[in-house]
């Protein structure tokens, strides 16, 4: 009887997965971020002209991420490394416009905040990006969309990229530099 | 330890060119980068750090080279750390906050830098409350604010003013049940400023229990339990419930003698239906709810869960130390949340000690239930188990035997004494040790083959699997071990493996799965993903049993006949997969007659899909079309990449990233399993890998069938007499 009834479901064969009506609701999925880091949370506002925000993070599994504050959904999520450290990955908000960036170890990323997507992404082999910073408003409160790199490593320095493309304005290399850059404007 | 001194260096933003730099004295306090609490992050353009015993702040003003230095001790309380919240963003006024903890209480002091004078100066000083609490500076239109998030309370102040702009009670609390409370460790906010005195203020705080909250107005709007994402083990668990028939009962009734049996079950029928006359007046309803289960179609609803025996909870261990339970069948909500210390398991647990669960719930079983009934939750407790740790198998009640890694070899011991080490090869560590679930049950000793004989599968459950694998040279070895004996059952061997990359094993009744990342240097081999699988058999011909024949007793250690004549015979066939595999798992159900299926997460497709076991057959004919006889038993020709049809993936369109480990169990239905994964994400589903052959389609339907056979019992009742009459007549008429 066992073997009859072995055989006959071995000749149902079709395993098929589960039907569009019952999807979502026999089977469930918690997509979860990590615990998010202090100094990587904050509020920002996506597009510059309407006054919604969004709450975004960079939780210590390095996964960026922004949430609606309203009901705690994930609007967007990147995993960006499976196993890179949080001490060396931040999330920094930055004043070009719908813009996001991240740095983990050797790699900066921008990327674009209402919906996640990628920008461009400039690898500094052998370095790691320690922090970055964006021109400030100047007079007439124009912002100039540049980025400044600090970056430890292979060939230590500053660079300047143009924010919205990522290429390379000029560079500064000090061995002696470490860690924290400090932008100020001088007047 | 020599201290650092901190070095301030000015480039012209055009050119790169190096301005001035000064170095500051910071030699007695500063360390390591790290001990810079303050590095002009927004608009306030300073450096600050704390001394060495966190009594008092250094601040310098960027261009200057004074440094000033500000007490933070209050009420003579010795600081635990300093914090400076200062808001984001430019524009704002250079104000911030310095926050510090003490060990049972914590205040602030809020200072103002002036950067024409280059001074820094103390503002107004906000009131030290117990307990801890989380700070966090926003700025609105030039101004800042700084809002404060204790467990009672939510305050704002403006940075200008000691007054309270406006304060809210907590309202709600985060939904665990720590004692004491979860604290407040972060937070970040947002003021909206809606007249001239009133604010809207939402915050997301995130808590030492693992919960992301978001609190607006002191109101608790959602929170996240991202405490899950770092699970290290879980288990699944039966609801305790009263058992309908009392165990004890029927086992007096199989004990004792035919007559006594038979009027102790008239007995107890009796007194059941004096507890039946009870029940008299609840019969409407019971016969509506009835009705109800009967037409609804939905087959996820409560009651037919609890019937289908698919209420099961999933109880998880989390690296933060805490115990929490989902439930499965309400889309893997929360029933409890609970910190493991709170039960007085004082040893920290990790991933290395959790990879056995049992000698944990063994530990917490006894606290657990009596917590739990006091809180008056659901009692789901784990299920029973042994009073051995998972790397303990106990044959028959004479012997105990059992098995533990020691450094990089296996080593066996019966009864504690140790009887038996195993080595993997030269250069080999042992990475990974795979074992049949210990209570699986196999619905056939054999396989069916075309010509009606019968291939009989090598049953043994304490085989164990190890993994060995050489870093250096690239290779891993396979070994099948009896963990009684020690005995070598099976070995392979390859070459050319990337083993930085996930290995992955398996064993399930008669056979073992393992897959590995192939990536030899000869060109001649094949490179890409590979999945082995190998079968068991007690011999190589059909219709017979080995050695062994039907001996009544075998020993595993006993002498045996000829050094092969204990081993299995293995076939082992070789596939491709378009993916690599990160874990592996085997569909479970009640009976095993429901063939099984391979589940494997895919990590760069962030899914999770069900290979059934008729495509990873290794007798499948190679280079030829199967005959007659393999087509009966159902084998098709062997190709060596496996397809992965879009319809065997379990997670259609959620993407489910960085699974660890995927757990089954079984339900009380023979068609379904129910799987659980976890690692980033958590996704949990019910599989029914041949077709749910034992529960009614959602599109059937019952009213028609009822009407249809009330139609007919009316039809038959009514016709009956007309038949007989008729028959009657005609008798009496043909004469």
């Amino acid at each position: 009887m066992r073997l009859y009834a072995l055989t006959l479901a071995a000749c149902l064969r079709v395993a098929f997965t589960i039907y569009a009506d019952e999807a979502n609701t026999v089977d469930y999925h918690l997509p979860l971020l990590g615990f998010p880091v202090a100094k990587n949370t904050f509020f920002h506002q996506p597009h510059s002209d309407s006054k919604a925000s969004l709450l975004y993070t960079l939780s210590e599994k390095s996964v960026a991420a922004a949430i609606n504050p309203k009901d705690g959904s994930i609007v967007w999520r990147q995993v960006l490394s499976m196993n890179a450290s949080a001490e060396t990955s931040r999330l920094i908000p930055s004043s070009i416009p719908s813009t996001l960036f991240t740095t983990t170890e050797g790699l900066l990323s921008s990327w674009s905040a209402s919906d996640g997507r990628q920008i461009w992404q400039r690898e500094f082999p052998g370095g790691l990006v320690k922090d970055v910073t964006f021109t400030p408003h100047d007079q007439r409160g124009n912002p100039e969309a540049d980025v400044f790199v600090l970056v430890e490593g292979a060939r230590s320095g500053i660079w300047r990229l143009d924010g919205l493309s990522g290429a390379v304005k000029w560079a500064v290399e000090d061995s002696r530099l470490v860690h924290k850059t400090i932008l100020r404007q001088r007047c | 330890m020599k201290g650092c001194k901190i070095r301030v260096a000015s480039f012209d933003l055009a050119t790169g060119r190096q301005g001035d730099q000064y170095s500051l004295s910071s030699d007695s306090d500063v360390n390591s980068i790290e001990d810079v609490i303050y590095a002009a992050e927004s608009d306030i353009p300073i450096v600050a750090w704390a001394s060495t015993s966190q009594q008092t702040l250094k601040v310098n003003i960027l261009g200057s080279k004074s440094v000033a230095a500000l007490d933070a001790k209050r009420d003579s309380i010795q600081p635990d750390s300093l914090t400076i919240e200062a808001p984001r963003g430019h524009g704002g006024k250079p104000h911030f906050l310095l926050h510090v903890q003490a060990p049972s209480s914590h205040w602030a002091d809020v200072l103002h830098v002036d950067t024409k004078k280059s001074t820094v100066s103390k503002a107004y000083e906000l009131p030290r409350v117990e307990g801890h609490g989380a700070f966090s500076a926003s700025q609105v239109e030039g101004n800042v604010y700084f809002t404060r998030i204790t467990t009672e309370e939510v305050t704002l102040v403006s940075s200008t003013s000691a007054d309270t702009l406006s304060r809210w009670w907590r309202k709600g609390i985060v939904a665990v049940v720590d004692q004491p409370a979860p604290r407040p460790a972060h937070a970040t906010t947002e003021v909206v400023p809606k007249s001239a005195t009133s604010y809207a203020v939402r915050s997301a705080v995130f808590y030492s229990s693992g919960d992301w909250a978001l609190i607006r107005n002191g109101e608790l709007i959602w929170q996240r339990c991202e405490s899950l994402a770092s699970v290290i083990g879980a288990e699944w668990a039966q609801l305790v419930g009263k058992p309908r028939i009392a165990q004890k009962e029927l086992e007096t009734e199989s004990h004792a003698n035919l007559i006594s049996a038979y009027m102790h079950r008239v007995t107890r029928h009796a007194k059941e239906l004096q507890a039946m006359a009870l029940m008299v007046p609840e019969f409407p309803q019971m016969a509506q709810k009835w009705f109800e289960t009967f037409l609804s179609s939905q087959q996820s609803s409560a009651s037919k869960t609890k019937a289908f025996g698919f209420e099961k909870a999933i109880i998880t261990v989390t690296e933060n130390n805490r115990l929490i339970a989902l439930d499965p069948t309400a889309s893997g909500k929360i029933i409890w949340n609970f910190r493991i210390a709170d039960f007085g398991v004082n040893e920290g647990l990790n991933a290395t000690t959790v990879k056995s669960l049992n000698t944990a719930y063994t530990a917490l079983l006894g606290g657990l239930s009596d917590r739990l009934n006091s809180l008056r939750v659901k009692g789901f407790i784990p299920p029973q188990r042994n009073q051995t740790s998972a790397a303990e198998r106990s044959n028959w009640k004479s012997l105990s035997a059992s098995y533990s890694l020691v450094g990089d070899t296996v080593q066996g011991k019966r009864n504690g004494v140790p009887t038996w080490t195993f080595l993997p090869k030269e250069g080999h560590k042992v990475t990974d040790i795979a074992l049949p679930l210990s209570e699986e049950p196999v619905a056939s000793i054999g396989k069916a083959l075309g010509d009606r004989g019968v291939l009989y599968k090598y049953l043994n459950p304490n085989v164990i699997m190890v993994t060995a694998s050489d870093e250096q040279r690239g290779e891993v070895s396979v070994s099948l071990i009896d963990a009684v004996s020690g005995s070598v059952y099976y070995t392979a061997e390859h070459k050319g493996v990337d083993v930085n990359r996930p290995i992955s094993s398996v064993v399930s009744e008669n056979w073992l799965a393992y897959s590995f990342t192939s990536d030899p240097s000869d060109p001649t081999l094949s490179k890409g993903y590979l999945l082995i699988i190998a079968e068991l058999y007690e011999s190589n011909l059909p219709n017979d049993r080995g050695p062994l024949r039907n001996a009544y007793n075998f020993s595993a250690t006993g002498p045996s006949i000829s050094a092969i004549s204990q081993k299995p015979y293995v076939i082992s066939q070789t596939f491709h997969l378009p993916e690599e595999i990160s874990a592996m798992a085997v569909s479970q159900t009640t009976q095993g007659i429901t063939s099984r299926q391979l589940l494997a997460s895919l990590a760069s497709s962030h899914a999770i899909v069900g290979i059934p076991r008729h495509v990873l057959d290794p007798r499948r004919p190679v280079g030829k079309d199967p005959t007659s006889d393999q087509i009966e038993e159902g084998l098709i020709r062997y190709q060596p990449m496996i397809d992965l049809d879009p319809k065997l993936y379990l997670n259609h369109r959620n993407e489910v990233f960085g699974v660890k480990k995927i757990v089954t169990s079984p339900s009380g239905m023979e068609s379904t399993s129910l799987v659980f994964s976890y690692g980033l994400d958590i996704f949990g589903t019910r599989i029914s890998p041949s077709f749910a052959f034992d529960i009614l389609g959602t599109s059937f339907n019952k009213v028609q069938l009822g009407l249809t056979v009330i139609g007919l019992t009316i039809g038959v009742f009514v016709v009956a007499p007309l038949i007989t009459r008729k028959q009657t007549n005609q008798l009496w008429h043909s004469n």
